[in-house]
């Protein structure tokens, strides 16, 4: 097995992991403030679902780490289309959210 | 999500063709992927800090920008998915990645909104 692969498959690991951790970070700022422009009980409602939303990416992303640190030793698939298509769907739920609170309130 | 049927039936749908590819190169999309929808945050989260606290614009110019860069930062995030998996087919394919035209757009769109911005600033203050 190709030795740059063994070490560098886990810091390729690692740094997706990071990436992902940012990306629930970004998504929990910009929900944010979502949140604050709506007010009120609606805003308090998308900020609990945002602080959700984003600890499940955290946890899942820690949990995928476990797995893909395996998975590269064995040399199997590392791509995650279900997790792309999921974090697609709930950046495109808090658009819409975001895109409400700028039209409407 | 989390068990491997569920992403195999992901994989069959979106990804059957090919083979594997060096998995540095599938966690280098995904990466380039996460970019992307951080840069659909920032986009979203400045429409909405443009209409929160942009008051020196007329009512109805802050709206529509606002609402502007929130369509826009929507639109990013769905093309990132489209653009995810047309990079993984190809890494699957062993073709080159494909080149992505809205990048300068971004970047000269962008620049143009920050004029306008500037210029209604100037005009209605």
């Amino acid at each position: 097995m190709d030795p740059d692969l063994g070490a560098g498959g886990g810091l390729q690991n690692e740094r997706t992991t990071l990436a992902w951790r940012r990306t629930a970070l970004a998504g929990l700022v910009a929900g944010a403030l979502v949140a604050r422009h709506l007010g009120g009980v609606a805003g308090l409602a998308v900020l609990l679902g945002v602080a959700a939303g984003t600890g499940a990416v955290d946890l899942h992303a820690h949990r995928r780490y476990r797995h893909r640190s395996t998975w590269v030793h064995d040399r199997q698939v590392v791509s995650a289309p279900a997790d792309v298509a999921a974090l697609t769907a709930l950046v495109l739920a808090l658009a819409a959210v975001a895109l409400f609170a700028v039209l409407l309130a | 999500m989390g068990n491997r049927s569920g992403a195999d039936w992901w994989r069959q749908r979106l990804l059957a063709e090919g083979t594997e590819p060096d998995p540095r190169f599938s966690f280098a999309n995904e990466r380039t992927y996460l970019a992307w929808i951080r840069t659909a945050l920032a986009l979203m989260a400045g429409g909405v800090g443009v209409d929160a606290f942009a008051e020196d614009l007329p009512a109805w110019s802050r709206t529509t920008l606002a609402a502007v860069l929130v369509v826009l930062g929507a639109g990013v995030a769905a093309t990132s998915f489209t653009r995810w998996r047309r990079a993984e087919l190809a890494l699957r394919r062993q073709e080159p990645l494909p080149v992505h035209a809205v990048i300068p757009l971004i970047g000269y769109g962008l620049a143009v909104v920050a004029v306008g911005v500037v210029v209604l600033v100037i005009v209605a203050g």
